[in-house]
């Protein structure tokens, strides 16, 4: 709960640097963004993933683990994209994200191999 | 009749990848695209299998 | 019998369980995350074709297998049978066993074998393609295969029947009356092959009442049970897929639930070809041991 108050203040401070340092803004808005993104990442994303993971022991394979690492992945890209867009480079955040999704699909590529290789046992000719 | 199952495996697989790969406008214009290779591929296969017989 | 029962529950319905939670989990991701939406039914297809494909995939493996070891051992049975037909004579009158029918089930097998098991697996193919990439749709292919299927095994046990009939084998000597809401019960409860179930069990019926009086009980028993055990486990697995996919139904995604429909309703059609194959084993194995019964009690 606190962490959303903190969030707040730090909005208050950015909205107080547009308007104190404008020049300064745009470096001083990403480096803070990243901060704040790593403070919130440790301090309730990360909790939160392992706390349902907990709720998952059972499950054989990492599949559990792979899929909410990258569910947090992808909305780490999705951030920082909105966060470039914010800034007008709107290229660069689409080129961020696919870089970030190719990742992802090559986190998750043995699996992909296992069942690429399952469908072509069924094929009986 | 394998290696038409296998290409069209490799097909819908490319598909998929594309899919996820692009945003949503990239992906409209990319469909037809990968549907003509999949039309294209069942058609040479059964051209082929026509063509045996003569 | 418990322990087959047990085996079947600790390896056919773990999957289930866990593909239960993780369909819960990719929820939980989907409120997070409704652009990660893609990728969570890609990922939960990969799930379900990894991990519950393995008792499809050992069910359609075993009765290639038996296929197999059938065909192969009327192959190399029919010089001899036939050489005992020619050395019998007029034993064979009696029991009224038709050569013709025997030669009809071991055409069936090679033709399951060769021709029903592939073009099932096709279908089944064709369904988690188009699952796996909904806009590329091959669905129509898939259901054509596999009602034409359906209706070329239907054929061939309607045809069984034809030939039991018609070689005037004795009637099926239980009480009817206990027997038609049995049968009825099945054919209502078991989609697409619950008459195919019954009328193959009658015609099994009426063929071993024939028999019993040249085997013994067990032994006609223990024939049955060989021949229609592999069969029902996979109507077992079969049944256990398809309620997965009603129970997930509401709150999965299209696709996955989809999938599970479809390998169910697969497993559906393997298990009346399977039915049509333990028909033709137990025809041949109960014309064999009735022959050599006879052959030892007429010399």
């Amino acid at each position: 709960m606190t962490v959303i108050f903190q969030l707040l203040v730090v909005y208050l401070l950015l909205l107080l640097l547009s308007f104190a340092a404008p020049a300064l803004h745009p470096i001083m808005y990403t480096a803070l963004f990243l901060l704040v993104v790593m403070y919130v990442f440790s301090t309730v994303f990360i909790p939160f993933a392992v706390n349902v993971l907990s709720l998952m022991e059972k499950l054989p394979a990492p599949y559990a683990t792979l899929l909410l690492v990258s569910a947090g992945l992808y909305y780490v890209a999705e951030l920082l994209a909105l966060q470039m867009k914010d800034e007008g480079y709107g290229a660069f955040a689409q080129l961020f994200q696919t870089v970030m999704k190719i990742v992802i699909l090559t986190l998750w590529l043995p699996s992909i191999q296992k069942v690429i290789e399952t469908i072509h046992a069924l094929i009986p000719w | 009749m394998f290696l038409f199952l296998i290409g069209l495996i490799h097909l819908v697989w490319l598909a998929l990848l594309i899919q996820l790969l692009t945003s949503a406008e990239m992906e409209k214009s990319f469909m037809p695209l990968i549907k003509l290779a999949v039309g294209l591929w069942i058609l040479q296969f059964l051209l082929q299998l026509v063509g045996h017989k003569w | 019998m418990p322990d087959f029962l047990q085996t079947l529950l600790a390896d056919v319905l773990g999957p289930f369980f866990l593909l239960m939670v993780m369909l819960l989990l990719s929820l939980l991701i989907d409120f997070f995350l409704p652009h990660f939406q893609k990728w969570t039914r890609l990922l939960l297809l990969i799930f379900i074709l990894l991990l519950l494909l393995e008792p499809a995939a050992d069910s359609f493996r075993q009765i290639q297998v038996i296929t197999h070891s059938i065909a192969s051992m009327f192959l190399g049975m029919y010089p001899l049978i036939a050489a005992m037909v020619l050395a019998s004579g007029a034993t064979f009158g009696v029991v009224n066993f038709q050569p013709a029918m025997l030669l009809f089930s071991q055409g069936a097998v090679f033709f399951a074998e060769k021709f029903l098991l592939p073009i099932l697996m096709t279908a089944l193919l064709l369904d988690i393609l188009t699952r796996l990439q909904p806009e590329i749709v091959l669905t129509k292919m898939a259901d054509l295969l596999r009602t034409s299927l359906l209706a070329v095994v239907s054929a061939l046990v309607a045809a069984y029947s034809i030939f039991i009939t018609a070689g005037g084998a004795l009637t099926w000597t239980m009480s009817g009356t206990l027997n038609e809401p049995v049968k009825e019960l099945i054919r209502q409860n078991i989609p697409f092959i619950g008459s195919l179930l019954t009328d193959t069990l009658g015609s099994i019926g009426r063929y071993s009442s024939g028999a019993t009086a040249y085997l013994s009980i067990w032994m006609l028993f223990s024939i049955w049970t060989v021949a229609l055990l592999p069969a029902l486990r996979i109507l077992g697995i079969a049944f256990l897929f398809r309620w997965t996919a009603a129970i997930i139904e509401p709150f999965s995604q299209r696709e996955v639930s989809g999938l599970v429909d479809d390998i169910g309703r697969t497993l559906f059609v393997l298990c009346a070809i399977s039915f049509l194959l333990s028909f033709a084993f137990i025809y041949t194995a109960i014309f064999i041991v009735t022959f050599i019964k006879l052959m030892t009690i007429g010399k």
